[in-house]
Formats: structure tokens, sequence, C-alpha cells
């Protein structure tokens, strides 16, 4: 096939929003490395990607810089006071070198400390209780209540500001990682931060992070924590939310996978969850930046050049996953890369593991009663985000009796 | 309705801080003197004052104010 009539990734190819996978497949059988529609290199397979996140070549992009580069050009002739590329500058999946080694070690122990096991239980119980007596509600919402409580109690931020807020605020941070984002957005994030900064200000975790840094003698700002506490919130909350509610979503469908839970030993569900994330993959892509000149089969990458990492397609890679658009519940093993790899491994697996682990039997008990709503799964409003997929509505019914 | 070149043609002016009259309609977009970010701002703001979806990609197969707008008209 003449190259020319490759296929192009395009996130705003017809459908893309609603199930990004067809397209996903497309790219990887037929053009799994190439140039994207924004001209930045993209890489579809299992096995570039995974080489890729280990490769000691490439680092991270960083944000910040990024952000700070287009500060000038988002905020002209604005009075507003441009915040955005001071609070991600701490946000450790932007950085490298020992600056990153130092701050995931103080998160990560920060982390490991939190008593996150009686939070967690006792969310499942309030958001059951919550739900439980309604005849119809959104999935979303269900489960953006569940994480919000286990969130708002580990940082303390319940007593500011409203839970709506609260929420928006979490989003705007995850989408200010995306593709395509316009200065209109830019600025509506930047508000969103500057009112987010007395979020933390009775915070016990800000406390923790504040020793832990000074463990790790790292000279900090206001500037610097608060950018560590909108990372810990958004990492927290929107990816957790964003992996339960796909997860649930799925397993509605499939009224079997309802059942074997229920009956399933601690260890089936360690399985099944590791299954459930490699199908759903709520971080869809990752960046990496080539840090010095890169040849990689036979492409050159000259410094600088930025490549996109598509877990969501390397988690569908047949030469890797048989019947990969199939959840298998016993799936072993199971390499997929839904927490990214390398140096920057997601920092908050093991917490999104325990969330799960905790809920899912609790939480298909509920939703065994209930079914989409009107026109069924077709009725999902799905939001319009490239790296981190989520419904904004999943409207549920309870089956009549 | 909005004239969506004439409307194309004042937003290109804006970024590039060129007057109306210097900006071709036949100029490809990739060669005005605008930000990476210029593009997907101006879809946004055409979004806003159409209340119709607008894919920020299409402005690179459309390339041209020209292209752009016969492209848009054609959806309708």
């Amino acid at each position: 096939m003449d190259i020319s009539t490759k296929v192009t990734w395009n996130p705003y190819s017809r459908g893309y929003f609603q199930d990004p996978y067809p397209h996903l497949k497309t790219c990887r059988e037929n053009n799994p490395v190439h140039q994207g529609i924004h001209e930045a290199w993209m890489f579809f397979k299992h096995s570039d990607i995974s080489k890729l996140l280990r490769h000691p070549n490439l680092g991270v992009s960083g944000l910040s810089e990024y952000l700070k580069e287009k500060e000038p050009y988002i905020f002209k002739n604005t009075e507003t006071c441009p915040y955005l590329a001071q609070s991600t500058q701490w946000w450790p999946m932007y950085l490298n070198g020992n600056l990153h080694k130092k701050i995931r070690v103080a998160l990560g122990k920060v982390f490991q400390a939190l008593e996150w096991e009686p939070v967690i239980l006792k969310a499942v119980e309030r958001v059951n209780a919550r739900y439980q007596s309604l005849n119809k509600f959104n999935l979303a919402n269900y489960c953006a209540d569940y994480i919000f409580m286990i969130t708002s109690e580990i940082f303390g931020i319940d007593q500011y500001g409203t839970t709506a807020k609260i929420k928006e605020y979490s989003n705007l941070l995850a989408r200010s990682q995306d593709l395509f984002v316009s200065k209109q957005f830019y600025q509506q994030i930047n508000t969103s931060l500057l009112w987010g900064k007395q979020l933390f200000d009775r915070s016990a975790y800000r406390e923790k992070i504040e020793a832990a840094l000074k463990e790790q003698q790292l000279d900090y700002t206001s500037d610097h924590i608060y950018s560590l506490m909108t990372i810990s919130l958004m990492a927290t909350f929107e990816t957790s939310k964003d992996n339960l509610c796909m997860a649930l979503y799925e397993i509605i469908k499939r009224k079997h996978i309802i059942h074997l839970i229920s009956e399933s030993t601690p260890q089936q569900l360690n399985i099944l969850i590791e299954e459930l994330f490699r199908f759903t993959s709520p971080l869809q892509y990752t960046v990496r930046e080539v840090q010095s000149p890169l040849n990689y089969n036979g492409i050159s990458l000259p410094t600088q050049s930025k490549l996109y990492l598509c877990l969501a397609s390397a988690n569908r890679d047949p030469e890797v996953f048989d019947r990969p658009d199939e959840i298998i519940p016993d799936r072993q093993p199971n390499p997929h890369l839904s927490f990214g790899g390398g140096l920057h491994f997601c920092l908050g697996a093991n917490v999104a593991r325990l969330e799960l682990r905790h809920c899912l039997q609790p939480m298909v008990q509920l939703l065994k009663d209930y079914t989409f709503d009107d026109h069924g799964e077709s009725n999902v409003q799905w939001a319009k985000q490239i790296f981190m997929r989520n419904a904004q509505s999943i409207l549920l019914k309870r089956n009549a009796l | 309705m909005i004239d969506i070149k004439k409307w194309l043609v004042e937003k290109v002016a804006e970024e590039t801080g060129l007057n109306t009259e210097q900006i071709s309609c036949d100029e490809d977009f990739n060669n005005f003197d605008m930000d990476s970010l210029s593009i997907v701002s101006i879809a946004a703001d055409l979004e806003s004052a159409t209340n119709e979806e607008v894919d920020p990609t299409a402005f690179v197969e459309y390339n041209t104010i020209n292209k752009f707008a016969t492209w848009i008209s054609q959806q309708k």
C-alpha cells in the first residue's frame, strides 16, 4: 500500500469519542508507526510501546514549560494573572531526572502512609446507601461520588467549595494535558486553578507532603506545594472515577460478569480487575520526548521529537492478547500498559487497585438490579477527551419487578 | 447565519495582527504568522458563533479560508 493512502490517526474521525477502538485498530493494523494529524509520531503496537516506555533516550515532555511558552498568547489582551505553568511545575509525570526521582519518592511515601482502606470501605457503604433507593441515576455520578468521598477525606477538602465545583476543577486539571486545547479553554482552566488555591489550606495531606519534601531536601515554595496538591487530587479523583465508570459500564453490559464478581474469591477478583484495567484503559495515551537523536526502526527522530504512545491500542493488540476485544475474567498473564511503564509508572496504581478491590462486589450487588435507561447503551454521553476517556452520562434505571 | 468566509478573514486578521485586506483567502493557514494554538482557538470561537461542532483537524485538510468556508457550507 502506498504510504499516502494509509490511515492517519485523527481523534476527530467519525465516532471516535463514542468508541475509539475501531480507529485505533485500523491504525495499529495498517499504519502502526506514523505521524498523526497533529504531525507528531504515533505508536500503536504493544511491542513498540512497551519498549519505548523504558527507552533510555526518551524522557517525558514538560507540560509546565509548554504552558509557560504559550501563556503570552493565551492571556494576550486580558487582565488575568497567568497561573498555568506555575501550578503544573511539579507534576511528576512531566518531570525528568533527579527532581522527578525526589518528588516521586516524596509523593510515594505519603501515599503509602495514608490510611486508604477504612476510608474506601466507608465510602462504598455511603455511596450505596445514597443510591439504593433511586429508580434512575447516572452511573458517572455514582462513580464520581464514591471516589469523591475517598478523595475529599484523604485530602481534607470537603470543608471548602461545593462538590460540583471541585469535580469541575479536577476535570479541568485533567484536560489541561489534552490535545487540541483552545486558548479560551486554557483561560477557563487558569481561572479554576486560581480559585483552587485555598482548597488545601486546612489539609493534613499538605503537611505530610511538606514533611516528605523536607526529608528529600527539596527547596520549595507555596506554589510548588500547590502544584503537588493539584496533581494528587486530579490523579486520585479523575482517573479513578473514569476507570471505575468505564469498568462498571462494561460489566453492566455483561450479566455473566456480574454473577462472576459476586462469586469471586479475592484472588479471582484481582485477576479480573487487571483485565478491566486493560480493557478500559482510562489513560489512553502517554507522551515521550526524544532527549538525544534517536534512530528507531529506521525512523530518524531528532531531539525534542514528541512520541505519542497509544496505551489503549497496545492493550488491544492481538499479538499480545488473545481475543483482545473481549473481557476474559481469568486472563493471565496480563501485561497491560494501563499504568504506563518504566520510571514514570503510575504512582497511584495500587490505590486504584484497592478502590476496585473493595467496591466491585458491593457495587454489582446494587447494579444487578439496573439496566441502561431510554435507548440503552447508545444513549451514553461521551466526553470529548482524547487522553483520558470518560463518559459524562450513563443513565441507568431499575429493572421492572 | 454568519458569513463564514468573512468571519474567518476577521479572525485570522485578529490572530495575525494584519488588516483584513492583507488576508488572502487562498493562503495556507500554516503560512500565516499565527501561534500553534490559533487554529484550535479559532475553531472554538467558530463553534460558539455557529452553535455547531467544529472539528479543529478539518483545518488541516481544508487548509485555506476558501476551502474551509466551502467545506463548511457543504456540511449543511
